[in-house]
């Protein structure tokens, strides 16, 4: 019985054609413009050391509805321009043209006089200063409470921010966000568990990015090492489809330092002591606990999302106070959720009306 | 527009193609060289950022990686219509796959370099003994100090040694897995792969599956955090080290700044809350002179009238 249907004909036929599709893909990435990301139009209306709060207007064209502003928190690791990667892949674009006015913080890079930052300064600091500049902004000086979206980690941060401060978040949308941090799936909790941070902040004061980056690609070694190299020449077979395939790689690799203590804490809270679940959960010495967030809650996570599974954020239904709970689970993984073609409409359209149905 | 590639790789891969199809028809014919595709495409993409130039690299030395076993695999289909036992092919794309892979896998744990020289620095390779030869002219630490610390480097790197071993042990249970369920699926699988590119897909998919079940096991997580753990404890000692070093001349020791650090950033967070009590405060004034206001002017409007002083007409 043949084991493949494999002949000497097709096999050099297929080394051949592969040859020539990489001498292609070497012509096109020696031809490619600079790559760009984050290009849609914003102005930035607040700084406090390396943090930016950034105003996407929503367009002007978009149907009028008196949209709350909407603050995205993303999270600290990685960059927040995934979510504005190109004009035809951009969430934040998407929002806009719906109405939505968005600010989104970005959290910049930070240096070796960060690394004493803790959760109480991201939460109880940073966001709440950048809530305030936002209620503060002329063009939504009326609202004193406003919308807050939470990416990943930020949705985590987002969720300890509305339990703490409930009286200035109207409505709250988690997205991939990990409550639950020791589901048996969660393989990158499971690494977690093994690294002593109390070291690791000791010997280098922050966590470097990209040890990060390769703690990630650690989850799928090949498929994201060997077997993208060799599939990296039929992304680059047009310059189109090369500057989309880049600056995903540009996003992938560009990831800055997380603050040590900042880091350490999170770990230590979350991943080893699951404080959502077990409680006792303190950030700067208050105490959190999410049935003090009652507004309407929406909590979307990704089917195949291998960094944060399902199962992860599910485990909010059962902690939240919210009177208006709802959850909606996406195709796709954790980031295909926000860049994959499929997703430029259909998370767009979910997030608007949940927000729309809510003033 | 795209323009056609230069004449060099133009003509590798007419070489390259000349060399395949020679094969076909059961002749030799020399291959192209690959270190001449390596330096065009370094050529080509030398202007382009960084990141493209190392993708650029990757893509290639994949590219000859597979080239290399479709030409094995090309050899023995064209002396039998399949090789001699699945077990060997697939036993032997899973070898090469697996070196293939290997040295991304291992490159997670290369020591960084600074903690490579001050092992070096502690005698461990005297030949390139001191990136900072001021230093050692300074240097006037005892014997026994300087015999404790490379005792504890020592000793942390036969840690990390003895770790990597369980490490690559773990490697090849699961190369050895993958292979395991690459034969298995080969035999149940419908249609069978028909491409090179179809098996390595397999191969992949087995070898995740596979390293996915390893890595839920504790044992495997456990030699993961020893790895990462001993890499920072040596870092650590080599920080220490450095300390003493530096202190002898008259520097400032990493420890020393960290502690800066430290009390700058409590100074800061300090100002910061105050600055948000200043503001709270400011708040709730300008808040109470609105009220203020606002009673004010609600007084003058109900004011009554002014009497009528004697004398005055009505």
């Amino acid at each position: 019985m043949p084991r493949f249907n494999l002949t000497a004909e097709q096999l050099a036929q297929e080394l051949i054609d592969r040859n020539a599709t990489l001498i292609d893909s070497l012509q096109t990435l020696s031809q490619l413009p600079a790559v760009e990301v984050g290009q849609s139009a914003h102005q930035t209306i607040y700084r406090e050391d390396k943090l930016q709060l950034k105003y996407y207007p929503a367009a002007a064209d978009a149907p009028s509805c008196d949209h709350r502003p909407l603050l995205i928190v993303y999270a600290l690791i990685n960059r927040p321009y995934i979510l504005d990667l190109q004009p035809d892949r951009s969430l934040i674009r998407a929002l806009n043209q719906r109405g939505v006015p968005v600010y989104l913080i970005d959290w910049g890079y930070p240096d070796r006089a960060d690394c004493y930052l803790d959760l109480d300064d991201y939460i109880n600091g940073y966001i709440d200063n950048c809530v305030e500049a936002v209620c503060h902004h002329s063009h939504h000086s009326h609202h004193s409470r406003i919308d807050l979206l939470g990416v990943c980690q930020g949705g985590t941060l987002s969720l300890c921010y509305s339990a703490l401060h409930p009286q200035r978040i109207n409505k709250l949308i988690c997205m991939v966000t990990p409550v639950d941090f020791r589901t048996p799936d969660n393989m990158l909790s499971h690494l977690a568990q093994q690294l002593d941070l109390n070291l690791a902040l000791e010997t280098n004061g922050n966590i470097s990015g990209q040890m990060l980056t390769q703690a990630y690609k650690a989850l799928m070694p090949i498929r994201l090492g060997l077997q993208k190299a060799l599939n990296m020449p039929n992304q680059l077979s047009s310059i189109e489809s090369a500057l989309n395939f880049l600056r995903m790689e540009q996003w992938i690799n560009d990831s800055p330092d997380l603050a040590g203590e900042a880091c350490r804490e999170f770990v230590q809270k979350f991943f080893h002591d699951n404080r959502f679940l077990n409680g006792d959960l303190e950030i700067g010495g208050q105490a959190v606990d999410l049935k003090n967030f009652s507004g309407p809650l929406l909590n979307i996570f990704a089917a195949l999302d291998h960094l944060v599974p399902p199962a992860a954020s599910k485990a909010l239904a059962s902690l939240t106070g919210s009177n208006d709970y709802q959850e909606q689970e996406l195709t796709g993984g954790h980031i295909g959720v926000f860049v994959g073609r499929h997703a430029q409409q259909q998370l767009p359209d979910l997030i608007s009306t949940w927000l729309s149905a809510r003033p | 527009m795209k323009t056609n590639p230069p004449d060099d790789l133009q003509q590798w891969l007419e070489t390259q193609t000349t060399h395949w199809q020679s094969l076909l028809s059961g002749h030799e014919s020399d291959p192209a060289d690959w270190q001449t595709l390596l330096d065009g495409s370094r050529r080509l993409v030398q202007q382009q950022p960084i990141e493209q130039r190392e993708l650029t690299e990757s893509m290639v030395q994949q590219a000859k990686g597979f080239s290399r076993y479709g030409e094995r695999l090309l050899r023995s289909l064209q002396h039998a219509d399949q090789p001699a036992e699945l077990d060997q092919a697939v036993r032997e794309l899973s070898t090469h796959l697996q070196l293939q892979a290997g040295e991304s896998f291992y490159r997670h744990w290369q020591l960084p370099e600074s903690l490579q020289q001050t092992l070096l620095q502690l005698g461990l390779s005297p030949s390139s003994f001191s990136s900072f030869p001021f230093l050692h002219n300074s240097i006037n630490r005892s014997k026994d100090q300087h015999q404790q610390q490379f005792q504890q480097l020592q000793q942390a790197l036969n840690e990390f040694m003895e770790t990597m071993g369980l490490y690559i042990e773990q490697q090849n249970q699961i190369s050895q897995r993958t292979s395991d369920r690459m034969i298995q699926q080969l035999q149940d699988q419908e249609p069978k792969p028909e491409t090179l590119s179809e098996l390595h897909k397999i191969w992949v998919d087995c070898y995740e599956h596979c390293y996915q079940q390893q890595l839920g096991t504790l044992e495997y997580q456990q030699i993961y955090g020893r790895l990462g753990n001993t890499i920072l404890t040596m870092q650590k000692q080599a920080q220490d080290y450095w300390k003493q070093e530096y202190r002898g001349v008259g520097l400032v020791p990493n420890s020393d700044y960290a502690e800066l650090l430290q009390h700058h950033h409590k100074l800061r967070k300090s100002h910061k809350q105050s600055q948000r009590q200043i503001n709270r405060l400011e708040q709730a004034l300008e808040s109470q002179q609105q009220q203020l206001n606002a009673m004010a002017e609600q007084l003058r409007q109900h004011q009554p009238a002014a009497p009528l002083r004697p004398g005055s007409k009505s």
